[in-house]
């Protein structure tokens, strides 16, 4: 792939442009607190641990507040016990539903260890629903070809059932990242998207995710470096006249299985 | 996109409130959205003073932003991901060509993005033989009828379901339908087929974090998911003040944002994007490209006058508060920038001249300033621009505007100022007035160059006595009372005040 390289003196003619219209002498000058790199300091640790140590009641109190904010949204918000009851239920709805793209109805579903738990090809066995696993074999990478073929199973799926890192309980908001076998269009071409969380996933507001982002001991979750969603609600379109439309081009439905367990 | 329409700011906002229907959509969005806005930001923590601490922010911000450009380019060019610094237009647009014709684009599609309609990118991209897609339904209307966007963010808000069913029936060979849903369908399922063949995706940034070194980008449909994770190629514009120093921050400025832009808590969709995949994601661009904009504005940040437009989070909460936008449309400001926000930031990035209609139609009610989610203050700055215009100002290439403006008011400040010139204009203009046919707006018909003045203002006949020598020489007072009080008004009033008071009735 040819690169294209960028002046570096460019960018030194604008950041002085920028600095003299500040009225800026030094590179340098900014108030600590201000610096980019200096907010590292801050103490926010003790707040991205909370949600480690949440008491019963207070999750209760966080799925209350995601229905809540949910019901509005268009969103479904379906409790479950085990892995399994989830697994029907979404078995029910691929039966149920009909195909938007192709003529027989497929899945698509992220390597993940809440969908896999699922097993929901063993619920689809008599109905001839094709479930796609995401491609999650090696370091290096799926090749070009195979992400071709990813996307295709994708775009052409009825569902695709994807987990989340976290679920924001205030504005019901589905916080994905992309890594090795959870792929973005997962979440975004299939005509419904289906995602299963732990209820100990749910989070207060953006401000305890960024405190995550920012200071959480397990780098997998630290970020974000490449690519974040956050997710709240299904596509939707209000461009003519005014008029909602669920379904404008993302995925027309939207649906969380939680599991208490 | 910067070339002048044949059509006057005038002939454009009088076809627009002569048109039936915009005046209806503009007062539904207004009324959906402009007066929920307020209450919905009220609601945030903080209530009111939630918007103050969104200004400080923008301006802590901004007063470092050569140290947060800096430090957000570097951590994306970490992650692998390009960032070209353009000091214009044509920069920007010449880069985003040399990226595409690197990578053998044929082919890409737009998520909507103010600053790519400011740049005229379509056009330019469209010149170089690359066919570029607008998905964002709204964008999408607008360029298949060959037209421009209306608002910041219901960009066909002028066009009818109708208008738009016999677009769609023309461009897209579906059978004529106004339903919304139909017509919503026929669209995703086109656009489907652009972003799966499509080898670059272009959007805008509507923040970004240097703490991090990612692109905030925000959307309902999804559109701009789908131009940043299915083309081989991510473009991502930014005007430069579009930063914010940390993560934290976002907090704050995207609920602001949500809240004044759709009366949303969230957007239904917001990715943080640092780059481009990783070698094991099984999707997402390879090759990330941020651009990032001055075109203009560093020569806003220079002026403290104006700095603080560049606050603006491109809400469009001011186009939903402004009288002026609720009858004139998008249209007539001629500009990617609509309403009260455009009136000050065309002007400022195209031309003061050029756009001198602009802070001259504007009424100053304050409306835009009270809807504002970081407190920008708009009408001071029409204000300013104003001054400009009359004045003239070479820092900014500004010539007067019109030198019998300029004159007029010289003149009656002159006259203001000094009892006998006064004294003379109002009785020589007292002795004209009876030469001019006497209709219910008194004169009938001003010689030019003053016959612009009579146009939308009524005025008195303007007799050969003033109001204050009549009275002094009233002989019959109707009673004490009013005797005393006339007397007690004429004791507190030095002749030059006295003067001074009447004389907007002469």
């Amino acid at each position: 792939m040819p690169l294209v390289t960028e002046p570096l003196n460019n960018e030194s003619q604008f950041l002085s442009r920028i600095r003299q219209a500040l009225g800026k002498k030094h590179p340098c000058e900014i108030p600590p607190h201000l610096h980019p790199e200096e907010t590292k300091h801050h103490t926010g640790n003790s707040m991205g641990k909370k949600r480690l140590n949440r008491t019963v009641e207070e999750t209760a109190e966080l799925i209350e507040q995601l229905k809540t904010a949910a019901a509005p949204l268009n969103i479904g918000v379906i409790q479950c016990n085990t892995a399994e009851d989830a697994a029907h239920s979404i078995a029910n709805m691929a039966r149920s539903k009909p195909p938007e793209w192709n003529q027989k109805a497929s899945l698509v579903a992220w390597a993940h260890p809440l969908v896999d738990a699922l097993c929901i090809e063993n619920f689809l066995k008599d109905t001839g629903i094709v479930c796609h696993r995401e491609w999650c074999e090696q370091e290096s990478g799926p090749s070009s070809e195979q992400r071709q073929e990813m996307i295709i199973q994708a775009s052409r799926a009825l569902m695709g059932i994807t987990s989340a890192d976290f679920c924001i309980a205030g504005t019901a908001t589905l916080v994905i990242t992309a890594r090795r076998g959870q792929s973005r269009s997962a979440s975004l071409l299939p005509s419904i998207h289906v995602v299963v969380i732990k209820a100990s996933q749910l989070i207060k507001d953006i401000k305890e995710l960024h405190t995550i982002l920012q200071w959480d001991e397990d780098p997998a979750l630290r970020g974000p470096d490449r690519s974040l969603t956050l997710i709240s609600g299904p596509s939707k379109t209000a461009d003519i006249e005014a008029t909602m439309i669920h379904g404008a081009h993302g995925p027309r439905e939207l649906y969380i299985y939680l599991l208490n367990a | 996109m910067t070339e002048k329409s044949p059509l006057t700011y005038r002939q454009m906002a009088s076809d627009a409130i002569n048109d039936p229907r915009l005046q209806g959509s503009i007062a539904n969005i207004q009324e959906l959205i402009g007066n929920n806005a307020g209450p919905a930001l009220d609601q945030l923590p903080g209530g009111r003073n939630a918007r103050k601490q969104g200004k400080d922010l923008r301006q802590e911000t901004l007063a470092h932003l050569d140290v947060h450009l800096a430090a957000l380019a570097q951590k994306i060019r970490d992650n692998g991901g390009h960032v070209y610094f353009a000091e214009d237009a044509t920069a920007a647009c010449d880069h985003c060509i040399k990226v595409a014709k690197a990578n053998g684009v044929k082919l890409a599609v737009k998520g909507k993005s103010m600053v790519t309609e400011e740049i005229g990118l379509n056009h330019a991209l469209e010149n170089a033989g690359i066919e570029t897609v607008e998905t964002d339904l709204g964008e999408y209307i607008i360029q298949l009828a060959g037209e421009k966007p209306s608002h910041i963010i219901a960009p066909a808000i002028h066009k009818s379901k109708e208008e738009i069913g016999q677009l769609f029936a023309d461009k897209l060979g579906i059978d004529y339908t106004d339903d919304p849903p139909t017509l919503t369908l026929a669209a995703r399922k086109a656009l489907r087929k652009k972003f799966l063949a499509a080898d670059m995706g272009i959007s805008s940034c509507n923040m970004a974090c240097a703490e991090t070194g990612h692109i905030t980008t925000v959307s309902n449909e999804g559109n701009i998911r789908m131009a940043t994770t299915l083309p081989r190629v991510h473009v991502a514009f930014m005007g430069m003040e579009r930063i914010t120093a940390r993560l934290t921050d976002h907090e704050l400025l995207l609920a602001l944002l949500t809240r004044a832009a759709a009366v949303q808590k969230m957007a239904t969709y917001m990715s943080y994007i640092g780059g481009p995949r990783k070698k094991e994601h099984n999707d997402g661009p390879e090759n990330f490209h941020l651009i990032i904009l001055d075109n203009g504005r560093s020569k806003i940040l220079a002026d403290p006058a104006f700095r603080p437009i560049l606050n603006c989070l491109r809400c469009g909460a001011c186009l939903n508060a402004c009288p002026v936008y609720g009858k004139i449309g998008g249209h007539s400001y001629d500009s990617p920038y609509p309403g009260p926000i455009g009136a000050v930031i065309s002007p400022l990035l195209f031309g003061i001249n050029k756009h001198s209609d602009l802070c001259r139609g504007e009424t100053l009610c304050g409306a835009c300033e009270q809807a504002c989610p970081v407190q920008m203050e708009i009408p001071r700055m029409l204000l300013e621009l104003r001054t400009k215009l009359a004045d003239g100002d070479p820092q900014w290439q500004v010539k007067p505007h019109s030198y019998m403006d300029k004159l007029t008011m010289v003149i009656w400040s002159l006259a203001n100022r000094h009892r006998l010139l006064f004294k003379c204009l109002l009785s020589l203009a007292g002795t004209l007035a009876p030469l001019f046919p006497e209709t219910r707006f008194f004169p009938g018909t001003i010689p030019p160059p003053l016959q612009g003045f009579r146009k939308n203002k009524g005025m008195g006949r303007i007799t050969g006595k003033s109001f204050v020598t009549r009275f002094n020489h009233q002989k019959k007072p109707c009673s004490h009372a009013i005797q005393y009080k006339t007397v007690k008004i004429q004791e507190s009033c030095t002749p030059e005040k006295k003067e001074g008071c009447h004389a907007p009735r002469h």
